[in-house]
């Protein structure tokens, strides 16, 4: 992809989940680490909406706190627009004024003692962009532009509903004017009704503002509706990266198969299903090989020994040993 | 399908629960209605606030105390169960209503092996051995398709994983051979693989037993795929109740139209979701006449002065709604 | 863009009101232990607030002593002089009313300003820790656990020791004050330091911080705008304990004779004098004192105690 505006390659994070020293030393036991993503790489164009979509274990929280700095890669490049941003340095202020975040929960994501207009002011303000007085009355615009009304300024996130907060997050997240927004989960606490409702927002303001996303879910049929690309991501691994509707219409990777077979949805009931077998397995200690290969109605010997890498698909890519072996037949 | 003659396992007619408050009293349900046949799954459907998890909670006689049953009727088999004495209520929780909560982490007690747990309930409810309860949980957990039941039994419940907790409370449920089943969220916590599993096991076991299901949920996905029959709760009152096919695909109620076209599905094609403006009342302020005028497009006078009973459509199907009567709304206006 | 808010109700309720509407302020309105302690408390420190402008006389200034006052019981007229004093008279004619106002007035200082002192340190180191993690954490909460093996009075008394040898003679009794603050102050802190490191570990999880983490704020400001604000409502509870305790404390030094200098006499301090005038017949020479003393620390326990289970969402 020529001038993505994020590059992402070999991404990869372990966490340290050793017991404390004293443990280890009377149960002689072995530190444990617990790699929450491994060799992951995508790119993300301008002005579109790219999806990680996984269940719980696949790393996708990960990767976002990993583009936005709040964690530091073990291993991997992060790239925006050129720049490398993973560097412990830091990153510095120029660029991380062109990103922005909007998390999944809208309790925890505002600070409750702090007043809406403020909450929406503290992007402007801490990064300089304008005075106090301005500010205000940027934030107050920005509440309308989410739908709320300009005189919520003065009040306290307990008085809003739970979509209400998350409208609320998107005008601090839009009010420094990024390019580009890293949405964790951002409907997954949310009703159906209001979910649309935001949905629809965050459509309607990548279309106004030319806005990129990257969007975290595990919920398939909202990115479906709403991603250009999909990635999916099984135990930290990148399985299979498409485009949009297409995984829905043609998936290669036999997980994202069997993740759309066992999604209940409305118009598809009554469909012939596979038998879905096992559960996700513990990430401290993986299966050898491909870490989907005990649920994989595909596996065969060597998806037990080597971990799959990336190859290129009618779609997009996938990295399963069984689709290569089928192209080679 | 069931028999018009049949009579319902569970009847439930104009339940009212309040909460009193220090600024009044609020009413979490205002008169509910609906049956659920024997066998029957029926999904009880809504968003936050609805007063679904209260309907579960008022059947099964677990409303935490200041909130109160305030009126109303819930018969289980033709005999009324929400004005039992404690002592009562404690014999039919359990032995006849079985319940399978959203969270499997704290369903189950840590403290004690799954084991002590199944049989504790079994022999509550049953008059058998010991043994013989032994046998009867391990036949259980082999069903609900834990492997290695026997030796399993034996672990606490940290040393399963999610959904097999989750096996492990749909089994508890069902270990006194209940004649109806609440399941509250009973998948929410769960995978997306996972979820899939549970509803199938939940499914066929209840068949099997010819237990009836209420299934509570948010999700309509999982209520497409499960439920026979579906009832859509709005702030606290009955909307639509009706078979899951036609609801789904030919609401009756505007707000379940509404909330039918909100939710994105894997095939549909459509740019925009389909928005309903505005949030649900919250039950303090809740508007005269039909709580979901304000923000109903349909909505004529008489919406906002009446508040419409369930009226019977045929085929099953009832809505609350004056579209379908217009002229007795007129009447009652008038009268 | 669709307006998501509920229409306009009729004219918004102003702020006093809601103040005063809110949970919290019900339950103290319906409280009696709650408002009978806030009455106390508020009485004892306006009369020491206030002490040189209500006093029926200033104790301190010799010129008005009159000794043929001196050992006048409470409400009867003096042998000599036919005044008649509320709580009676010291040795030295002293009116107790008036002493014990002013004496009052310096155990509230020394008390404020102790806790004052022991929230500013603790809630730095707390909120520091808190942050940090790791073994700077691990090394500062050593530090306060060694220091909670040791009785408070103990360290006080350390403190007060090594100060006064460090000071020279002239400054002595002029800084006694400040020294005995920082004593009982340090003495103090370690259960803020508790209560914030563990509350701010807590919230440093909660995704507004992560949200001006984002933003590249700077970690001095996340600590003492984001996070400080939302750990204040234990800490208001053990300040006002702290209040009780401190104002004990420093009672208890001043009757041990290494507290307050004897120009500024404390509650501590006439408990200390009256107590030697007890078996001789004169008890309001001492009762009176400790009877202030038991009031106000008790109200203001009371009042911490209403105050946290008030804001325990637990209890609610």
């Amino acid at each position: 992809m020529p001038d993505p505006l994020l590059k992402v390659e070999g991404l990869t994070r372990r966490f340290d989940v050793s017991k404390p020293w004293l443990n280890r030393v009377i149960e002689r036991d072995g530190k444990q680490f617990l790699t929450a993503n491994a060799d992951v790489s995508f790119e993300i164009a301008r002005g579109e909406t790219f999806a990680l979509v996984g269940e719980s274990g696949s790393g996708k929280s990960t990767i976002a706190k990993m583009v936005v700095g709040l964690l530091q890669p073990s291993a991997g490049k992060i790239t925006f627009d050129g720049q490398r941003i993973d560097a412990g340095a830091g990153i510095p202020r120029s660029l991380r004024r062109r990103f922005q975040m909007i998390f999944q929960d809208p309790f925890a994501s505002l600070n409750p003692r702090w007043r809406v207009g403020d909450i929406i002011c503290e992007p402007i303000l801490t990064f300089g962009l304008m005075n106090q007085a301005e500010a205000r009355a940027e934030a107050a615009r920005l509440l309308e532009v989410v739908g709320l009304s300009a005189t919520d300024v003065t009040k306290y996130p307990h008085e809003f509903s739970g979509g209400q907060r998350q409208r609320i997050a998107i005008a601090r997240a839009l009010s420094s004017k990024p390019e580009f927004i890293v949405c964790d989960e951002p409907t997954s606490a949310l009703d159906v009704s209001v979910q649309a409702q935001i949905l629809n927002l965050m459509r309607d303001l990548q279309d106004e503002f030319g806005l990129t996303y990257l969007l975290i879910s595990h919920d398939l049929s909202v990115v479906r509706h709403m991603a250009t690309r999909i990635g999916v991501l099984y135990l930290g691994r990148l399985v299979e990266v498409a485009e949009g509707k297409r995984l829905f219409s043609e998936p290669q990777h036999p997980y994202t198969r069997m993740l759309l077979d066992a999604v209940p949805d409305l118009a598809l009931s009554g469909r012939r299903r596979r038998r879905v077998d096992g559960e996700i397995p513990n990430p401290i200690s993986p299966p050898p090989g491909c870490a989907f290969h005990p649920r994989c109605p595909l596996a065969f010997d060597r998806c037990r020994v080597d971990i799959p890498q990336p190859r290129t698909t009618p779609i997009g890519r996938a990295a399963c040993h069984a689709l290569e072996a089928a192209e080679r037949a | 399908m069931t028999d018009a003659v049949t009579e319902p396992l569970l009847s439930v007619r104009d339940l009212v629960v309040e909460f009193p408050t220090r600024r009044g009293v609020l009413r979490a349900l205002d008169r509910v209605s609906f049956d659920i046949m024997p066998g029957e799954v029926l999904g009880m459907v809504g968003e936050s606030g609805a007063g679904k998890s209260i309907t579960g909670a008022s059947i099964i006689g677990l409303i935490e105390p200041p909130g109160r049953i305030a009126g109303g009727e819930i018969r289980l088999k033709g005999e009324r169960i929400d004005n039992l004495r404690p002592e009562a209520m404690r014999r039919v929780r359990g032995r006849r209503i079985g319940m399978v909560f959203q969270d499997p982490l704290t369903s189950l007690n840590p403290l004690y092996t799954v084991a002590q747990q199944l049989i504790e309930t079994i022999r509550t409810h049953m008059d058998v051995s010991e043994a013989e309860a032994r046998k009867r949980a391990v036949a259980l957990l082999d069903r609900v398709g834990i492997p290695a039941a026997a030796r399993r039994i034996d672990d606490y419940p940290h040393h399963f994983s999610g959904g097999m907790r989750q096996r492990v409370v749909i089994a508890l449920a069902l270990c006194a051979e209940p004649e109806l089943v609440i399941a509250d969220e009973p998948t929410t916590a769960l995978d997306v693989s996972v979820q899939a599993q549970i509803i199938e096991v939940l499914k066929d076991i209840c068949a099997e037993r010819g237990a009836a299901v209420m299934l509570i949920t948010h999700d309509m996905g999982v209520i497409a795929e499960t439920a026979d029959r579906v009832a859509v709760l709005y702030a606290g009152r009955m909307a639509e109740t009706g078979p899951v096919r036609e609801v789904i695909t030919e609401a009756l109620h505007p707000y379940t139209a509404g909330l039918m076209g909100s939710i994105p599905t894997l095939t549909q094609e459509t740019d925009r979701l389909v928005q309903i403006p505005g949030s649900m009342p919250r039950l303090d302020a809740i508007p005269p006449g039909c709580a979901f005028n304000p923000r109903c497009e349909h909505a004529f006078a008489p919406c906002r002065e009446i508040r419409p009973d369930l009226m019977p459509q045929g085929g099953g199907r009832e809505v609350a709604c004056w579209l379908y009567d217009p002229a007795k709304a007129g009447e009652l206006r008038d009268a | 863009m669709t307006p998501d808010s509920q229409p306009p109700a009729a004219k918004a309720p102003g702020r006093l009101y809601r103040a005063w509407d809110s949970d919290l302020a019900y339950k103290f309105r319906t409280s009696p232990v709650a408002i009978v302690a806030t009455i106390v408390v508020l009485v004892v420190v306006v009369c020491a607030v206030f002490a040189p402008l209500i006093a029926p006389m200033n104790p301190y200034n010799p010129a008005a002593l009159n000794l043929m006052n001196g050992f006048t019981p409470p409400m009867e007229p003096n042998a000599f002089t036919g005044e008649v004093f509320l709580l009676g008279t010291d040795g030295q004619g002293r009116d107790m009313l008036s002493t014990i106002m002013y004496g009052t007035r310096t155990s509230l200082f020394v008390g404020a300003m102790a806790v004052l002192f022991a929230m500013v340190l603790g809630i730095s180191i707390g909120l520091f820790a808190g942050w940090q993690g790791g073994w700077v954490d691990s090394a500062l909460m050593r530090v306060a656990d060694v220091q909670l093996a040791f009785p408070a009075i103990l360290i006080a008394l350390l403190v007060f020791g090594i100060a006064r040898g460090f000071l020279p003679d002239n400054l002595r009794d002029q800084l006694a004050i400040w020294v005995l603050i920082v004593a009982i102050g340090l003495s103090d802190w370690v259960q803020f330091a508790r209560v914030v490191r563990g509350a701010s570990m807590v919230e440093k999880n909660k995704e507004y911080v992560q949200a001006a983490r984002v933003i590249g704020a700077h970690p001095l400001k996340i600590m003492f705008r984001h996070i400080l604000p939302n750990v204040m409502g234990p800490v208001l509870v053990i300040a006002t304990i702290s209040l009780a305790l401190a104002i004990i404390a420093e009672a208890t030094l001043s009757f041990l004779g290494v507290g307050v200098p004897p120009t500024q006499p404390s509650l501590g301090t006439l408990i200390r004098v009256g107590q030697g005038f007890l078996i001789s017949g004169e008890w309001w020479i001492l009762l009176f004192p400790a009877v202030t003393l038991l009031a106000l620390a008790l109200s203001v326990n009371l009042l911490g105690d209403w105050l946290r289970d008030a804001l325990n969402p637990r209890l609610r």
